[in-house]
């Protein structure tokens, strides 16, 4: 390698000579004479001395090498001086279209405005070529060390795209991610290029991923935390236990200081803390402190609320902007409390139903980044998904209380009219002690027609035909004993069609026994 | 089936509700009108005016404001009541805006008894209306 010059030149290197055309030979031999005029060049004249070529074949040879890319002038007075091209793709950008050939003008168009960067390296790491995609991000470094450009590294490194691999010859070809000076995250592909003389140099497409990789990892973080929501709303049988869990997995991903979440009750208006997790442990709070804590998060996710948006406070960069703001007075008592950077108040909203308020709270020096942000927000509606279903096992669970302590009888049954539900007060009344003896029998086994009232049958038929059936039927219990019942049956019809019969019974003749 | 049986339409994309909800009627002495969309709704009330519009506001096609808002713009269908049915809950439908159409007197949310459908097609013919006296 020839280290007396900072600009080798795209033709420097020529490891692996091949078997040269006589004028291959010649114009290698013009190549090495303007380089060894050194920076200031050589005039025709010059050279035809040097090589002992007449001046009209000599300019025929410069033209042509010209043409190549590899060599290039400067017009001064009447005479060009020559010089070998430190970056020959780079000269085509810099020539008039006047001076580009056709080809020139067409690859020119083609480099400039390929969406992706394109760089060629020599095999110092300098830069040769560099194409408008890149000179958007770095300006035009040509002849600067490529780590120093791109990385602001003295030398190179490992992590500097791993193009060192190309030029230490463990591969031919790279593909890799690296950060730039400015934290940009860079696709680099690069490979090892042979130049027509037989020489080498390092052509590389560089494309600024920063955002597909934060999409990337705002997906990994989101799907981790629905991941993990899914799993809390399976465990959690309470909407406290549900909260607590929802706060411990989300500041596993998000390392935040504090949190709460506060149940929203639309009847009242009101909140309830179900959970929080994070703040000062053992000092005990004077009652009054406790109150005015909790009505300044109150007021905070009020308004959260009624904004039905997100609201994020930055209490040391942007607070003159918020003086003055309805949340002004609740945010600033918290920001003063616990010594906050940055508070946030997230609605919870799923299928248009507030469910309640996540805060979280930065301490001080701490600050959420965009995407812990976006994650947050992302993350939202799934847990506020989590809350309803919950809110209504829990509802479900109560309704069903009020079912189960019913005197009266109460069935449902399949559309095969198979019983998938009793209550207590139904295995009472026809004698049975578990819910699994009945369970699975057909409603028919357990009544009969009345005589000149409509058949057994004719009870399931008369609801899928009217939707509805009462009337009295003759109970039969367990023993085989009969009883007179009255009985109100209804079809319940789901999305797709009817799902079930339900059905109330009474029997006065059985509570007058049971009265007796 | 006498003159004065009350028509309903019932509209919904769903094959299996839109011929039980027909069958339920037709045994409960309501006359009926079945349209699979939002499209074929308009085509049909074109033909005639029922009492009451039974609506599902989860169908493809013509969104349900819209059917809401032709039938509003129609001076024929003034009289005409509209009950929504829904697989989505109260406060979605609220969120949307579809329960402030003037027509608009009910909501059933699926899955539902037939008796809550029959009680809330009669209130419609006797003009009490659950959902708006509730408001």
């Amino acid at each position: 390698m020839n280290g007396s010059h900072k600009w080798k030149g795209l033709y420097t290197y020529v490891s692996n000579p091949h078997v040269m055309t006589a004028e291959e030979v010649t114009s290698n031999r013009i190549i090495r004479a303007i380089q060894n005029m050194g920076e200031i060049g050589a005039t025709i004249d010059e050279l035809s001395k040097i090589v002992h070529l007449e001046r009209h074949t000599l300019s025929k040879y410069l033209n042509r090498l010209r043409a190549d890319g590899r060599l290039t002038y400067k017009q001064i007075g009447r005479a060009r001086v020559w010089f070998v091209s430190r970056a020959p793709l780079q000269s085509i950008f810099r020539l008039s279209d006047n001076e580009k050939t056709y080809t020139e003008k067409i690859l020119s168009h083609i480099l400039s405005d390929i969406p992706e960067g394109v760089l060629v390296l020599d095999f110092d790491y300098n830069v040769l070529f560099m194409n408008r995609y890149l000179i958007a991000l770095y300006g035009d470094c040509i002849g600067q060390k490529y780590y120093h450009a791109f990385f602001d590294r003295p030398r190179e490194g490992h992590n500097q795209g791993k193009i060192g691999a190309i030029i230490d010859g463990k591969s031919e070809e790279i593909e890799s991610r690296a950060k730039d000076r400015e934290g940009r995250v860079l696709n680099i592909k690069a490979r090892k290029m042979r130049n027509p003389d037989g020489s080498f140099s390092i052509i590389a497409i560089i494309e600024d991923v920063s955002e597909k990789v934060r999409r990337e990892e705002r997906i990994k973080h989101l799907s981790e935390l629905h991941r993990l929501l899914g799993e809390s709303v399976n465990r959690s049988y309470t909407i406290d236990q549900l909260c607590s869990s929802i706060l411990e997995d989300l500041r596993e991903v998000i390392g935040y200081d504090m949190g709460d979440i506060l149940i929203y009750n639309p009847a009242n208006n009101a909140f309830s803390g179900l959970a929080q997790i994070g703040y000062p442990q053992g000092e005990e709070l004077g009652a009054n402190r406790h109150r005015g804590i909790e009505e300044w998060k109150e007021g905070v996710a009020t308004a959260a609320i009624n904004r039905r948006e997100p609201v994020f406070f930055e209490f040391k960069e942007k607070w003159e902007d918020m003086k003055g703001n309805e949340l002004a007075r609740y945010a600033h008592g918290l920001a003063e409390e616990y010594d906050l950077e940055e508070m946030c108040a997230v609605p919870l909203k799923t299928k248009g139903e507030l469910h309640g308020i996540l805060l979280i709270l930065m301490g001080s020096g701490r600050t959420l980044s965009e995407e812990d942000r976006s994650l947050i927000e992302g993350v939202s509606e799934g847990i506020a998904g989590g809350i309803a279903k919950i809110k209504l096992e829990e509802e479900l669970r109560l309704k069903v209380n009020a079912i189960e302590i019913s005197r009266s009888p109460v069935l449902m049954a399949d559309m095969e009219c198979k019983l998938t539900y009793v209550n207590p007060a139904f295995l009472k009344m026809w004698g049975y002690d578990r819910e699994k003896d009945v369970l699975g029998r057909p409603c028919t086994e357990f009544w009969k027609q009345v005589e000149g009232e409509e058949g057994t049958e004719d009870i399931l038929t008369a609801v899928k035909e009217r939707g509805n059936w009462e009337g009295e039927l003759i109970g039969v219990g367990k023993d085989g004993s009969e009883f007179k019942a009255q009985l109100w049956a209804s079809l319940i019809i789901g999305k797709k069609g009817p799902l079930q019969f339900v059905a109330v019974a009474e029997s006065d003749e059985i509570n007058k026994k049971w009265e007796q | 089936m006498t003159s004065k049986a009350k028509t309903v339409m019932i509209v919904d994309d769903e094959p299996g509700v839109l011929n039980l909800i027909a069958r339920i009627l037709e045994g409960n002495n309501y006359r009926t009108i079945k349209a699979k969309d939002g499209q074929e709704c308009l085509e049909e009330l074109k033909e005639g005016v029922p009492d009451v519009i039974l609506l599902d506001i989860m169908m493809p096609g013509l969104a349900t404001q819209e059917i809401l808002s032709v039938i509003e713009r129609d001076s024929r269908l003034s009289e005409v009541k509209i009950i929504l049915l829904s697989a989505v809950h109260l406060p979605e439908v609220e969120e949307k805006g579809l329960l402030a159409g003037k027509q608009v007197v009910d909501f059933i949310e699926k899955s539902f008894t037939t008796r809550r459908l029959i009680d809330a097609i009669d209130n419609c013919i006797t003009g009490s209306y659950k959902y708006k006296t509730e408001r």
